[in-house]
């Protein structure tokens, strides 16, 4: 950021905000979500619930697009992956819907 | 001593290999997109089940026999001896399953078809139901069927078979079904902004806990199904003392206490005072629980337990861990146990 020089009203107030910049926030009948995209809790804590734990989780009880496809489009999504931790590059393409 | 060296690594080898019979002994199957036996007494994996399917439950039959396990792509029957599927029952994506206390009826849940699904969402349409159906075990034919939301999350089943529940966290609901599929009852237990997970029924079937958390507290509503308090007592609330998201419940065998795996956490409760008995916090998401029969101990997965794979931990009545055993190359989610 130090590199980065505000040039407008705008980018200033944002070079001087002292705010976090994790949020946690949560869908309302679905997994915690997270801003700018780790995991953080309601707090800001970090790291509540690893998304190696969580992801299936949220496959199976959300419509979460943006991030986790959801196991009614996606059914297979998930069966290349029998461990997360080596296997995860199977689960960062979501086919396209067409 | 060279040919007993030999024989030693063949008998290591055959242990781990696809479709061998498993030893004597209590075993804990558990699965992500394959099943992987293992031997509680010995702390070892003795057999492995490749499928490249993942599972989203197992049940075992109460005689021990077969294994029945559904997955994004179906309905399976395992040989529990022979470690090898015998039956593909169905080929529809096939979400929570719920046995009847002999084991002689099965209930399943159905999704529905992914390009039914697209084409409701491409056309802001309703999403089409899924289907409940229950299965006699002793062929595996269909008994009766009927249509569940297509939300339906989990399903649970009377000891008699006669009742089924099932969870539609959507809707905050949990409706309760005739074996016929009759709609005897609608359970609203939940707002919208609260999450409803995967439940447990008293062995006796007379109690139902569904969990719920939302972003203050997470809770077991415990629903009374004998009818032994008043209406207005019928749900009872009971706090978990924190607001972590929760996995997994179950009762003991005997029904004396519950069992919740929430994150980073496991906490039991008598089912007598409905007090906590214990509280442990773990460094790990322990997602799935099974209380040994007859044992204050339990068994639960955990698809992150070391750096590369996951594991089981066995814990004694107080949530310490007594035993641990690393699954190589696994990430378990789900863990039933032979009888």
């Amino acid at each position: 950021m130090s590199r980065i020089k505000a040039i407008n009203v705008k980018a200033q107030k944002m070079a001087e905000a002292t705010t976090r910049d994790v949020r946690g926030y949560a869908f309302s009948d679905c997994c915690a979500s997270f801003a700018p995209g780790w995991e953080v809790g309601t707090q800001d804590d970090s790291d509540p619930c690893p998304w190696k734990s969580d992801l299936t989780l949220c496959w199976n009880t959300c419509y979460w697009m943006g991030q986790v496809p959801d196991h009614l489009s996606y059914p297979d999504w998930f069966d290349e992956c029998g461990n997360v931790n080596s296997d995860w590059r199977t689960l960062c393409t979501v086919p396209d819907n067409g | 001593m060279k040919s007993t060296r030999f024989v030693s690594s063949l008998v290591a080898l055959v242990l781990v290999l696809p479709g061998v019979a498993v030893a004597a002994g209590t075993t804990a199957w558990v699965s992500s997109n394959h099943i992987q036996v293992v031997d509680l007494d010995a702390g070892k994996v003795v057999g492995k089940i490749p499928l490249k399917e993942f599972i989203h439950d197992m049940e075992f039959h109460p005689a021990g026999h077969s294994v029945y396990v559904s997955s994004s792509k179906g309905l399976r029957v395992a040989d529990a001896s022979a470690l090898e599927f015998t039956q593909r029952v169905s080929e529809k994506t096939t979400g929570a399953l719920a046995l009847s206390a002999d084991g002689s009826s099965l209930a399943a849940l159905h999704l529905p078809g992914r390009e039914s699904v697209l084409a409701a969402r491409r056309a802001k349409q309703p999403l089409p139901n899924g289907t409940l159906v229950v299965y006699d075990t002793a062929g595996m034919t269909q008994t009766s069927s009927f249509p569940i939301s297509a939300n339906a999350f989990d399903v649970v089943m009377s000891p008699n078979g006669e009742r089924l529940y099932v969870l539609v966290p959507h809707e905050g609901s949990v409706y309760v079904h005739g074996a016929d599929g009759t709609v005897i009852e609608q359970l609203r237990l939940a707002d919208k902004d609260t999450m409803l997970s995967k439940m447990a029924l008293s062995p006796d079937g007379s109690t139902l806990v569904v969990p719920a958390t939302n972003a203050e507290a997470s809770w077991l509503n415990e629903v009374d199904l004998a009818q032994t308090r008043s209406a207005e007592d019928r749900i009872l609330r009971g706090e978990l003392g924190h607001a972590r998201r929760i996995s997994a419940t179950a009762f003991d065998d005997d029904g004396s206490g519950i069992y919740v795996t929430a994150i980073r956490s496991m906490v039991k409760f008598d089912n007598t005072t409905r007090l906590p008995v214990s509280w442990k916090g773990y460094p790990t998401n322990f997602v799935d629980v099974a209380p040994l029969p007859g044992s204050d101990r339990s068994v639960m997965v955990a698809p992150t337990f070391v750096k590369k794979n996951g594991g089981i931990a066995i814990v004694d009545r107080n949530g310490t861990v007594v035993t641990a055993v690393e699954l190589t190359d696994m990430s378990p989610f789900v863990v039933v146990l032979a009888p």
